[in-house]
């Protein structure tokens, strides 16, 4: 039993280490000198640990990572809380032709976003609108209007005395939102602000499209990098210094609210 | 001169081809307490739900302390509401709660905490105030509920079956303290229930139901002593009223009821019914105007009829004794306790003439 119990956490350390072996090259080498890593010391701990890497890696992401944090914020924050509104509309006041908006949202889920790219572009350009963050900013809060669905589902389990009771005291229809739907509604926000925050942040397609030199996000600052090396030498420390910088805030979106996460993924799975 | 609490008139209501409630007409004082009863279904929640405004009527109106309000919203009709799973916000704390109607009619802040704090005295739900709902037992729940409601100050109460959560115990205890707070607030109330006991011991008057309609309107006495039809006087009252078939006709120019009891029939001479009329009825007797026999002759206007004994059911107080009378007919009687009847054997009970009803067997309705 015991040994059965070591093999099988043996087994697991495997795979673990399989996983974090990438990660771990990344960040050694994130530290060592580009003429270190001509010479063929790739896989070697760094000989003379620095942060130059780190510092160049900032130096051309700074701007796009302000850019990303500026983009990730307001989609964030703007697209859940349209999402709760528009999932309590569609769950609870029905209207004529809500059952289709919803079949529609569904359908809209499983498109890829590349379909949209081109009339998308072709729609811009008509309308004249410059490439900039406050457009991309637009585009991604109107393309995660099926976020609704995780508040919708969530709804269905709300108890309609409960909105019954808060119109008789007297509650419009913005107090019922703000004052009994949304905090109540925390779990499916904490889902919705983690995926939704990690898939702006590494959405790379459409920030590269639909934005100027000046308002690039970090992922498409990222690519640019790799593509850019001086002299046909590509600095590798930099690049594995970049792009473990870009990932940071996701990382840490997800040790701040993953502990959340299971939580609200399983929540209202058993009402309770 | 009393003055109106709520008058609904031609009030009728559909959904789709379903009607579900047909042209009610109902009539209260200010501060009387009206109880809706009827079997699930009847469309009682559905009447309450359109005096408070949650759903409309397809025609009728409402007036409530003599103004109109069937085209107003719920928070402009000056009502309050307690539901029958509470319905407390569960992100909020007891006072929060309590305050929140209030809230909501932008009161000062100074004057909703010193309300919330009478309310929560009244109620002595003071100590849980800064509780949340998940943290109270069922009772103390229901206490905030109606906390909630009382805080409003409404010109009439709501209630929607409040106390059909609780548990026997505690529903006889909040039963006697929801009649302790109306005598003392004399609030115009609806009270909306299925349990007939919670009817007659709360109502001023009672609006009993069936099928979208109202069957009876009147005081909890007249109901159960006078029950206008038969669907009336079978769903008010426990151990349910006897219902036995019988004919009426005229015997030497005196109405007679005609009983089979045990193959042979009986007749029971009524003076209470229209001269000259005859068919088929049902005759209606609760269990208490049903005696075992006492003396030699039966009282004047009693019908001494002997059965034999099917079922004895003690309740403590009394025993109710349950005789076949042949023919799938049974006959209920309540008894003193300690009644000396026995399985099996034959008793002699005399029907009294006091609260017999007598019901068209065709129609219902009653006849005397």
């Amino acid at each position: 039993m015991m040994l059965r119990r070591a093999g099988i956490y043996a087994l697991l350390a495997l795979f673990a280490a399989y996983f974090a072996l990438p990660l771990l090259f990344m960040l050694l080498n994130s530290f060592k000198s580009v003429a270190e890593l001509q010479r063929g010391g790739f896989l070697g701990w760094p000989q003379a640990p620095d942060l130059q890497a780190w510092r160049e890696a900032w130096a051309a992401l700074g701007g796009s990572f302000k850019n990303s944090l500026l983009l990730a914020l307001p989609v964030v924050a703007l697209s859940s809380l349209l999402a709760a509104l528009n999932g309590f509309v569609l769950c609870k006041l029905r209207f004529r032709g809500s059952e289709a908006v919803f079949v529609l949202l569904l359908v809209a889920l499983f498109l890829p976003i590349k379909v949209y790219l081109l009339p998308l572009a072709i729609s811009l350009a008509k309308l004249g609108l410059a490439k900039s963050l406050g457009v991309l900013i637009a585009i991604h809060v109107i393309y995660s209007l099926p976020l609704a669905l995780f508040f919708r589902n969530h709804y269905l389990g709300f108890p309609d005395e409960l909105l019954r009771a808060a119109r008789v005291d007297g509650a419009g229809f913005w107090a019922l939102f703000t004052r009994i739907v949304l905090p109540l509604s925390k779990p499916v926000f904490v889902v919705v602000v983690i995926l939704q925050f990690t898939t702006i942040w590494n959405e790379y397609l459409f920030g590269l499209v639909f934005t100027d030199r000046d308002s690039r996000p970090v992922t498409a600052a990222l690519a640019q990098l790799g593509a850019s090396g001086e002299g046909g030498v590509r600095q590798y420390n930099v690049e594995m210094a970049a792009a473990l910088l870009a990932a940071l805030p996701t990382l840490a979106v997800y040790l701040l609210a993953g502990r959340h996460f299971t939580r609200g993924l399983v929540a209202g799975a058993v009402k309770g | 001169m009393t003055t109106t609490g709520l008058r609904i008139t031609g009030l009728s209501k559909g959904f789709g081809q379903q009607a579900v409630l047909q042209h009610i007409d109902l009539d209260i004082d200010e501060g009387e307490f009206l109880i809706l009863v009827g079997p699930s279904g009847c469309g009682k929640s559905t009447l309450l739900n359109l005096i408070a405004g949650l759903e409309q009527a397809d025609a009728g109106e409402i007036h409530i302390a003599g103004r109109r309000v069937d085209w107003l919203s719920p928070k402009d009709r000056d009502i309050a509401m307690v539901f029958q799973n509470y319905a407390l916000y569960p992100n909020m704390t007891v006072a929060q709660n309590l305050g929140f109607g209030l809230e909501m009619q932008r009161w000062p802040r100074a004057e909703r905490e010193a309300r919330v704090l009478e309310v929560a005295e009244m109620l002595q739900i003071t100590p849980l105030l800064a509780r949340r709902p998940a943290q109270l037992s069922g009772g103390q729940r229901q206490r905030v509920a109606m906390g909630r409601a009382l805080a409003r100050r409404p010109k009439v109460f709501l209630f929607d079956e409040p106390l059909s959560n609780l548990d026997a115990k505690l529903r006889a205890e909040m039963r006697a303290e929801i009649k302790l707070l109306h005598q003392r607030l004399r609030t115009t109330a609806v009270y909306v229930t299925h349990d007939q006991v919670e009817a007659m011991t709360l109502g001023h008057k009672i609006a009993v139901m069936n099928n979208g309609q109202i069957q009876q309107f009147g005081t909890p006495e007249k109901i159960y002593h006078r029950p206008a039809n038969q669907f009336v006087a079978a769903f008010m009252g426990s151990p349910a009223i006897n219902l036995l078939p019988a004919r009426w006709l005229q015997q030497d120019g005196r109405a007679v009821l005609r009983l089979a009891i045990q193959g042979v029939t009986q007749d029971w001479p009524v003076q209470d019914l229209a001269p000259g009329g005859r068919g088929a009825v049902t005759l209606g007797l609760r269990p208490e105007n049903v005696c075992p026999a006492e003396g030699e002759a039966p009282p004047l206007g009693a019908l001494r009829v002997i059965a034999p004994v099917l079922l004895i059911e003690p309740t403590g107080a009394d025993t109710y004794v349950v005789v076949d009378l042949g023919g799938g007919q049974r006959l209920c009687a309540r008894c003193a306790g300690g009644s000396r009847a026995r399985v099996g054997v034959p008793l002699a009970l005399d029907l009294l003439p006091e609260g017999r009803s007598v019901f068209d067997a065709n129609s219902g309705l009653r006849l005397n």
